[in-house]
């Protein structure tokens, strides 16, 4: 009866602790959550005053809308053009950075300040280099005679030119980990592969790379979330165009709550994207984690 | 032949001497133990040999050919780190086959190295674990695997045990010394305990700020410290001390005791004075060893000039010996006495000691003044069985 | 190192997750991102006054929100009972996301600035108030009959007035008269039909210079609208239920403007960015272009050459979008504020100030007698490309409104995008923005 007694005490205590963040994520995170849930199976756009229930009405539309399946594919295309890519580069830059004995502090901020720089500054420098004519990418496609090219205003090119930018943008920020990462493995390591004479190569991929396992998987999805959130550059560059050919999903989920008013499929987008975040999450963390070194 | 010539090799970092000519020949089979206080220099004596750290001056000769300028990998050397350097995402087995994959030895041959190794080790049942998966001294037994199965002739070690406890610690100093000696290797091994140098080397090298301070067999080393660090750096407790000034007078030479109040004079004459070319005056430091200051029995006649009536100050009965600390002068002294005394903080007790114990350095540059033709050779008691 | 992974990423994703989700959650009234103004914190006012909240966005360059608070200040001295506190609230479209926002968490502004399209979202919402009724006390219909029709094409749905026309622009022809000059055009005689507009911009097209640009990125429609005006009608009823994109005219209207670039090779093929082209113009880039009004005074402080202003050609007719930001007022605020927010709308429309207004933006002034006024007539004479957009506005038209506007507008942007860009022919995508735009007019049409 006594123990009884005080094990209630102990998790009255602890949930007493817990109280504070959890009102927090009760309200800020849940409540939301839930309230967008219900909102997708309603109809409440601009021809409807009242929202009204229509089942699972925006759902079906969503499968037959056009958009919405360029809009997903554009963002895979997105993810898969910037996520390996930028891992790969702020991998190779923090083994230089690591590696450079002169200047290792310039080099680290040069490759980092594009980070520091807001997306939205980001967005109008890009917008000036993509310029065609007299845009600095302009000047040096000229020298190969194609100073023409409008990197934003056709449908082939938009993608490529987001997805270089993204990169750009991203990678310094990733090299960051990585460098911490590099930091965690220890000199020893190094110095007993070299007493067996390993190469240069053997040395990353039998001994760095595994090691620095962790810090790729949690920076890989960190850049895959990065490819569904980062949609500020639209707002600048190219408003989705042309004919959607930039467009990502969440700006979609922004025109669709914003412009079209339409807050019942707003919610259903974002519920799709909240489950495909997740699925991914999933399967990174559950599939792959184990095959992964933690110390 | 795996002989390793060290000619006053020298390290430079910017402008600090941190390693400074130092010489020495280690012969095939020997275990040779660098020993020193940290920041002596040792470590990066060792990982000049090992080709970690360029050679700022001097040269390396590894079976008669210099090898300054030769990879780490081109050395013939293995080598086992402070803290193994195991790879923690490998297995045990991959932990000790890496360098032979990275060689390219031959899978069947990789496969006989390694059960040799894990059965002279006994891990042959670790091999699938990780390293995280193993105790300290296990790891350590991995990291000497690796070493074994690269079979080269020479292996170095920097403060291998300095991670375990003191058990273990002495449990794998045996384990170590008795593996080098069957499979008949050069170890060059790098401590800051001297226990370690004094029990596993064949011979030892004392550093100390980047300077050979003494080379020879341990007990050599011991019993003939070449000069004051030496002498305070060995043994356990190290070598009690106290200033004095040398005294001659016709007949009578011997050392008052700066230190002592009443400022006693001992009489020395053996082997002292003008044979050893001591000017009177001269400011000197007399040592002794703990277990060199016996007690003397409450009944025997004292010889003033071979004992000395002090105060305990503390007790250490550790079982099969113990320590009685007393004050001479203003230094603490230390004795070690076989059996269990159960002295008491006040007590006085007179302890004696035999003439040839006793050490004398000078006091400016420290150099042990006593070190006579005849005890140079050194002899040492042969075990009797 | 698992656990912090494991942490980290599980922050991540609630930060995905309140990302993701306030995007969604914040039109349901859950949270207000717009800040209404809090009333209550006056300062040396006597009781008794009335405070008005008033949100104004900025969309073009120059120190505009200066210039705002300044008449507002002016205001207040002028009409002691009365505070308006003026509130900058980023581009169009943050002022109609803030307004969404506040209209729904019940705090409306008392007036505020939005583009003159959306009056028919805005009665889909039922948050805006019918002016009428202050029109009637205040003067009648003197006061709107004033305002250049293209301008109040706008603001009237069923013979009522839900808004008053403040910073208002519309489309012309800027060209680089040294350019003309340099092909033997004369720089007196801007193109005044489509074929001449062709043949001039294939005339003035060589090595680093485009005959002409017509931008085509976010407000791809408007410029659409112009050559459609052109060949005959409007994109949309007035009622703002029924849109007209695949007629023959309007087809031909869309080829016209493929034609100069495929055919004429005058101008760069794919989408022009709105914001690039000015530039582009000043750089000699390009010799003519299509622009705002809104841009007039940039062109002219920054042009090293001499510039003409003209008319948009014509093919049928000469024709021409308006555009920009009109007065509104919202449902829910009280009836003396409303009286209140009247009295400043009025204040900011006379003739005098809107006058200054469009001296110092560039904007067009939305009254008749603005032009009267000694200052205007002075800014004319010197510079008479101000008076073209005011003279175009015989032919100036509503711009391009319907119910759901938003979507709308994209269904017709995404299909001209896809024209420009060589992805579909002009025919089957204006049928396609046509079929699109239908189905969502059809809960407007029961």
């Amino acid at each position: 009866m006594g123990e009884l007694r005080a094990k209630w005490k102990v998790n009255v205590y602890a949930w007493l602790l817990l109280l504070p963040s959890l009102i927090f994520l009760l309200l800020f995170t849940f409540y939301p959550v839930w309230q967008t849930v219900i909102l997708s199976f309603h109809q409440a756009d601009l021809g409807s005053p009242e929202p009204f229930f229509n089942g699972i009405d925006n759902y079906k539309q969503m499968l037959e809308d056009d958009v919405f399946w360029k809009v997903l594919t554009n963002n895979l295309w997105f993810a898969l053009g910037t996520v390996p890519t930028s891992v790969a580069l702020a991998l190779g830059m923090a083994l230089f950075a690591n590696k450079a004995l002169r200047g290792k502090g310039f080099i680290r901020t040069a490759y980092f300040y594009p980070t520091v720089v807001p997306m939205i500054a980001v967005a109008n420098i890009w917008l000036f280099i993509y310029t065609p004519e007299y845009g600095a990418l302009s000047h040096v496609m000229d020298w190969f005679g194609k100073g023409d090219m409008n990197w934003l205003g056709d449908q082939s090119n938009v993608m490529w030119a987001m997805i270089f930018m993204v990169i750009w943008k991203e990678a310094g920020y990733f090299m960051i980990f990585y460098l911490a990462g590099l930091q965690n493995i220890s000199q020893e390591l190094y110095e007993s592969a070299a007493m067996e004479g390993a190469s240069a190569w053997t040395v990353f991929r039998r001994v760095t790379f595994p090691l620095l396992m962790p810090t790729t998987m949690f920076v890989s999805i960190i850049a895959f979330t990065n490819s569904f959130k980062l949609v500020d550059h639209l707002v600048i560059m190219t408003k989705g165009g042309p004919d959607n050919a930039s467009n990502l999903l969440l700006y979609y989920i922004y025109e669709t709550a914003f412009s079209f008013w339409d807050q019942g499929m707003a919610s259903a987008l974002t519920i799709v994207m909240v489950v495909l975040l997740l699925a991914v999450a999933a399967v990174q963390f559950f599939g792959l984690d184990k095959k992964i070194h933690y110390n | 032949m795996a002989e390793v010539e060290l000619r006053r090799i020298s390290k430079m970092y910017e402008r600090q001497q941190v390693v400074n000519e130092v010489s020495a020949i280690i012969a095939p089979g020997e275990f040779f133990v660098l020993v020193g206080p940290s920041g002596c220099g040792k470590s990066t004596t060792l990982r000049m040999i090992a080709g970690l750290e360029e050679i700022s001056a001097g040269e390396l000769l590894i079976g008669g050919k210099r090898v300054n300028e030769v990879p780490p990998s081109g050395r013939n050397i293995s080598m086992v780190f402070q803290n193994y350097a195991l790879y923690p995402h490998l297995t045990v087995k991959d932990n000790i086959l890496f360098g032979l994959q990275v060689r390219k030895v031959s899978k069947q041959d990789q496969v006989k190295r390694l059960e040799h190794a894990a059965e002279m080790l006994g891990i042959a049942a670790l091999l699938n674990r990780k390293p995280k998966e193993l105790s300290g001294g296990q790891r350590q037994r991995v990291a000497l695997g690796r070493a074994i199965v690269s079979q080269h002739p020479i292996c170095l070690m920097d403060e291998p045990l300095s991670n375990l406890d003191a058990k273990l610690r002495g449990h794998m100093r045996t384990e170590i010394r008795q593996l080098q000696q069957e499979l008949g290797i050069t170890m060059i091994y790098v401590t800051h305990d001297q226990v370690e140098a004094m029990t596993m080397g064949d011979r030892m090298m004392v550093l100390r700020d980047g300077e050979v301070q003494q080379v020879g067999r341990p007990l050599d080393v011991y019993n003939h410290p070449a000069n004051l660090f030496v002498a305070e750096f060995t043994g356990a407790p190290p070598m009690n001390t106290t200033q004095a000034v040398w005294r001659s007078n016709g007949a009578q030479s011997g050392v008052e005791l700066s230190d002592d109040p009443s400022r006693r004079f001992l009489p020395l004459a053996l082997g002292f004075g003008p044979q050893a070319g001591i000017k009177d005056g001269t400011p000197v430091v007399l040592g002794l060893r703990p277990e060199a200051l016996q007690p003397l029995e409450p009944g025997a006649v004292a010889d003033e000039s071979r004992s000395l009536l002090v105060s305990v100050q503390g007790v250490e009965i550790l079982g099969s010996e113990t320590i009685v600390e007393f004050k001479l002068g203003d230094k603490l002294w230390k004795a070690k006495w076989n059996g269990q005394w159960p002295c008491r903080r006040g007590d006085l007790v007179r302890v004696g000691f035999a003439l040839e114990h006793v050490s004398l350095f000078d006091s400016q540059s420290g150099k042990n003044l006593a070190i006579t033709a005849g005890r140079e050779k050194g002899e040492i008691l042969r075990c009797v069985q | 190192m698992r656990t912090v992974v494991k942490s980290l990423f599980s922050v991540a994703m609630s930060l995905a997750l309140l990302t993701g989700c306030s995007s969604g959650t914040s039109t349901t009234g859950s949270s207000q991102p717009g800040q209404p103004a809090q009333p209550g914190t006056s300062e040396t006012k006597p009781a008794g006054n009335t405070e008005l909240s008033f949100f104004y966005p900025v969309a073009v360059g120059g120190p505009l929100t200066k210039i705002v608070d300044g008449m507002a200040e002016e205001f207040n001295k002028e009409n002691p009972g009365i505070t308006v506190k003026p509130v900058y609230t980023g581009s169009y479209q943050d002022t109609t996301t803030k307004i969404q926002a506040a209209v729904q968490g019940k705090t409306p502004p008392d007036v505020a600035v939005m583009l003159s399209t959306e009056l028919h979202t805005m009665m889909d919402m039922n948050a805006i108030l019918p002016l009428d009724e202050f029109i009637a006390k205040d003067g009648g219909n003197e006061y709107v009959k004033d305002f250049f029709p293209g301008f109040l094409a706008n603001s009237q749905v069923d013979g009522k007035t839900y808004s008053i026309p403040f910073q208002r622009s519309t489309i012309v022809l800027y060209y680089n008269k040294a350019a003309f000059k340099e092909v033997g055009l004369d720089p007196e005689k801007p193109p005044a039909t489509w074929d001449e507009m062709a043949e001039y911009a294939a005339k003035l097209t060589k090595d680093g210079r485009w005959g002409i640009e017509i931008p085509s990125s976010g407000f791809t429609y408007w410029m659409y609208q112009a050559l459609a005006l052109q060949n005959g009608k409007n994109l949309m009823t007035e009622d703002g239920k029924k849109v007209f994109f695949d007629t023959p005219e309007n087809v031909e209207a869309l080829q016209y403007w493929v034609d100069l670039a495929k055919k004429h090779k005058a101008m760069p093929e794919g989408v022009i960015e709105w914001a690039t082209v000015p530039s582009d113009f000043l750089e000699g880039k390009t010799a003519m272009m299509f622009h705002t009004t809104g841009n007039l005074t940039n062109v002219k402080n920054n042009a090293k050459f001499d510039f003409g202003v003209a008319f948009l050609p014509a093919k049928k007719n000469y024709g021409s979008p308006t555009g920009g930001g009109n007065f509104y007022m919202f449902k829910g605020t009280d009836a003396k504020k409303q009286e209140a927010a009247w009295k400043f709308i009025r204040f900011m429309t006379e003739p005098k100030r809107a006058a200054q207004w469009s001296i110092d933006t560039g904007y067009v002034a939305t009254r008749k007698s603005a032009y009267e006024e000694e200052i205007m007539k002075q800014y004319v004479k010197d510079f008479p490309a101000a008076a073209v957009a005011r003279d175009q506005l015989e032919y100036g038209h509503a711009e391009f409104s319907t119910h759901n506007n938003g979507k709308v507008t994209k269904a017709l942007n995404d299909n001209l995008q896809a024209v420009l860009t060589g992805k579909a022919d002009a025919a089957a995508a204006l049928k396609k923005a046509q079929e699109e735009a239908d189905k969502v007019l059809a809960s407007f049409n029961k």
